[in-house]
């Protein structure tokens, strides 16, 4: 066979010179460079002045302050907690649990340590313990308010609603009128009374309230208003509950029901106005992810896959750690990945109901619902889960015209 | 392998990235057993304790100066405080036997998916026999943060992927090492197989070795080509194409499983991709062509040093480091040679169609060149 190009000018002897030369040079190199691209790859400074932890990173025990002083204690638990808040970095969350657990040791009747340790389990849905941990309070100190709000809020949470008015009733004597009535409010809302409760309220927000209060009333008001079909309304009371935040940060909870608001009211625009920048907790990420799917959805066709793809390859990772971490809690945000991030509702379906059963805010419920109204009656499992559905909003009179709309698309 | 570890794993080489940063503390003790160079029957126990120096900070006092930072000469000044904690917290043994770090490990770090990590690694002084159990005990950082989770991994030649949490509430965890008493024949389908699908999924050596194929059938003539003439013709020139890439990558690759050379991933990952550029180019200028056998055999000893990468990471049998390694490159040579079933008779066919020389050939060739392109752009960082 004749293979006829020649290299022009080239003796083939030079020919093979010059390239066994060049390309073994070339392996060599390769053989023996190791570059720091390898990103994961051990390294040693050479500059001794190399910023390890930069300056404002450290945990707050680090920097030298003890737990001596038990103002000092609380101040630093505090900060420790809002700094988690702020950064929405659960990594202050561990440092701060760490801190009241060791106050425990040495202190284990301090009322401050255990009201703080039962709210840090809340946001680990470690439920059962947090209540626990508030049953000890109120041995402790039966006339303190904290506890039992914090209470009436976990039986809402499991869905004991007529447990929550009790908890609720509590507070007539323990903390201020308004707080009380907010309470009962939300409580009787949840049982039936849904129009006059919300009428109840809105005359509480008319008076002055202190801004935390405040926030908490409109954010009822606002829930109810939605359960109502009163979007606009609904829609002033979050602005309202926005702004009473001020300049702090706005909590992720607050953030995380407005933006389900929206994108109910197919508003998904507002969420990503809403959410800019919001992409180091998970849960306002997948809000964020499932609006801008939304937005493009509505763009052209292809588009939609496109966004969304982007956002599995953001988040999948994150889910991946919990499962590397052996995380059993975010069956909720799992649920709402897979619905509403990766468009897969019967795989979502397993840990909507799994998160229900654990927990039944209103998100909860309606992701749920959702979920099952788009996988229709071909489901066994989605005929089982609505039928429990069902039942408990028949046991407590629970009203929602989202709900009821979605009830009629499933059944 | 699970996603979830293979993701895990990504994420501890550095692979990934997590853009949403803020998770839970996590940290990570990395077991690997590797074959005992002294001889012995066992396997070596290699460490890599790694950890957030952040939470670092919150056990072992770093910032000396008080400026509310640490950096490089303030770790460095608590090496011994470290080292200390080290063995205050973490605890190895395999069966009765303590397993201590066997040489004092420089300090170092690794950039991980969510910031500096230390990274402690060093071979430990105990010697597992194949049957081990392996207990680990963590308490590092669970009294500063109830909330952390160190993640132990084991791995080691034949053995199931091996992986644990501890936490607070549970602080030790047990791995039975036993590996599944893989007999000869486990141990030789599973490397070919192995061989087989690193080619299968190796979109890089696939592509070299299409874009080789795509010319074979054809004859430089002036500046076109034409049908090579007979069937005999064709044989021969793959034959020595397939021949010189298998040697060179033999080559290394067993001189890479040996230890003897040492690749860096980036250099050799990025040379991959240039193979490809460079065959696929010379199909649509040619200028190697009567010399392409030795180009391919220098590019072949590239190839095999990839090819060393995955059977490294795979681990090997230390009773039976040359039949694995024999398995994996007849799995290589398999995967190829099935490649060249599959093209060469449909490209013997299309030989003679003028469309196929005059753009099929150049477009699929263009393309691949293309690809390539991209590749070293990304392998070597420049797209990143």
């Amino acid at each position: 066979m004749s293979i006829s190009t020649h290299a022009p000018g080239l003796s083939n002897a030079r020919f093979y010179l010059k390239l066994l030369f060049s390309l073994t040079l070339l392996f060599i190199t390769a053989c023996k460079v190791d570059t720091p691209s390898d990103r994961s790859a051990a390294f040693q400074p050479e500059d001794p002045g190399f910023v390890v932890v930069a300056e404002g990173e450290l945990p707050p025990l680090a920097t030298g302050m003890t737990l001596q002083s038990p103002e000092r204690f609380r101040q630093l638990i505090d900060d420790t907690i809002k700094r988690g808040d702020d950064e929405r970095d659960p990594r202050f969350y561990g440092y701060a649990e760490g801190m009241v657990r060791q106050r425990l040791e040495t202190h284990p009747e301090d009322v401050g340590a255990l009201l703080t340790l039962a709210d840090l389990l809340q946001k680990q849905h470690a439920f059962e313990e947090a209540t626990h941990v508030f049953e000890q309070v109120i041995q402790l100190a039966p006339a303190n308010p904290q506890a039992y709000l914090s209470m009436a809020m976990l039986a809402r949470q499991r869905g004991d609603f007529a447990g929550m008015e009790k908890l609720c009733r509590q507070l007539l004597a323990r903390a201020g009128a308004e707080v009380a009535a907010i309470c009962i409010y939300a409580a009787q809302g949840l049982q039936g009374k849904l129009g006059s409760s919300y009428e109840e309220l809105e005359r509480v927000i008319e008076r002055p309230l202190h801004p935390a209060i405040n926030r908490w009333a409109r954010q009822e008001a606002a829930e109810m208003a939605a359960r109502l079909g009163q979007p606009d309304r609904a829609r002033a009371h979050w602005t309202a509950a926005l702004e009473a935040a001020g300049s702090s940060v706005p909590p992720a909870e607050l953030l995380v029901a407005i933006a389900d608001f929206y994108l109910l009211e197919q508003q998904p625009l507002d969420v990503i106005d809403l959410l800019a920048g919001e992409t180091e907790m998970p849960a306002l990420a997948m809000r964020l992810a499932a609006a801008d799917v939304a937005v493009a959805a509505g763009r052209e066709e292809g588009d939609a896959d496109a966004v969304r793809s982007k956002w599995v390859d953001e988040l999948q990772p994150w889910l991946d750690l919990w499962t590397a971490r052996g995380e059993q809690s975010h069956a909720g945000e799992l649920a709402y990945y897979l619905f509403a991030v990766r468009a897969e509702p019967e795989q979502a379906l397993e840990p909507a109901f799994a998160q229900w059963s654990a927990r039944k805010e209103p998100q909860d419920t309606l992701l749920l619902l959702e979920i099952i109204s788009q996988l229709g009656e071909d489901s066994d499992v989605a005929r089982q889960s609505l039928q429990s559905v069902e039942e408990w909003l028949k046991q407590t009179g629970y009203e929602d015209q989202r709900i009821r709309s979605l009830l009629a698309v499933a059944s | 392998m699970s996603r979830p570890l293979l993701m895990l794993t990504c994420l501890l080489l550095g692979w990934t990235s997590l853009s949403f940063a803020h998770q839970p503390a996590s940290s990570y003790i990395l077991l690997q057993a590797q074959a005992d160079e002294a001889g012995s029957k066992g396997s070596v126990l290699h460490l890599s304790w790694r950890v957030h120096v952040r939470d670092l900070a919150t056990s072992v006092a770093l910032d000396n100066n008080g400026d509310g930072a640490v950096n490089w000469l303030e770790v460095r000044q608590a090496d011994a405080r470290i080292r200390r904690f080290f063995q205050d917290s973490v605890r190895i043994t395999a069966g009765s036997t303590v397993c201590s770090p066997s040489e004092p490990p420089p300090l170092a770090l690794r950039t991980l998916y969510d910031g500096l990590y230390l990274s402690f690694d060093t071979p430990l002084d105990c010697i597992i026999a194949a049957d081990a159990v392996i207990d680990v005990s963590a308490s590092a950082f669970f009294t500063s943060d109830p909330l952390h989770r160190t993640i132990v991994s084991v791995s080691g030649p034949g053995w199931p992927s091996l992986q644990q949490v501890l936490a607070s509430s549970e602080d030790e965890a047990e791995f039975e090492t036993a590996a599944d008493s893989a007999t000869t024949a486990d141990i030789f389908t599973t490397f070919i197989y192995q061989g087989i699908w690193h080619i299968a999924i190796g979109l890089d050596h696939i592509l070299f070795v299409f874009a080789l194929l795509l010319t074979v059938v054809l004859v430089k003539e002036g500046h076109s080509w034409r049908p090579a003439r007979s069937n005999r013709a064709v044989f021969l020139q793959t034959l020595k194409l397939v021949t010189a890439f298998t040697v060179a990558h033999s080559i290394t690759l067993s001189l890479s499983v040996l230890g003897l050379i040492q690749g860096s991933a980036v250099w050799v990952e990025s040379i991959i991709a240039l193979s490809v550029a460079v065959v696929a180019l010379n199909n649509i200028r040619p200028i190697l062509s009567d010399r392409l056998w030795a180009v391919t055999f220098i590019f072949g000893l590239i190839h095999g040093v990839g090819f060393a990468s995955v059977l490294l990471d795979l681990g090997l049998p230390p009773e039976a480091r040359g039949l694995a390694l024999l398995a994996f490159n007849i799995g290589v040579e398999c995967g190829q040679l099935l490649l060249v079933v599959l093209v060469l008779p449909l490209l013997l066919a299309l030989r003679h169609w003028l469309p196929y020389r005059r753009w099929i050939m150049p477009v699929l060739s263009l393309m691949i060149a293309l690809m390539a392109v991209y590749w070293i752009g990304e392998r070597t960082g420049v797209m990143s």
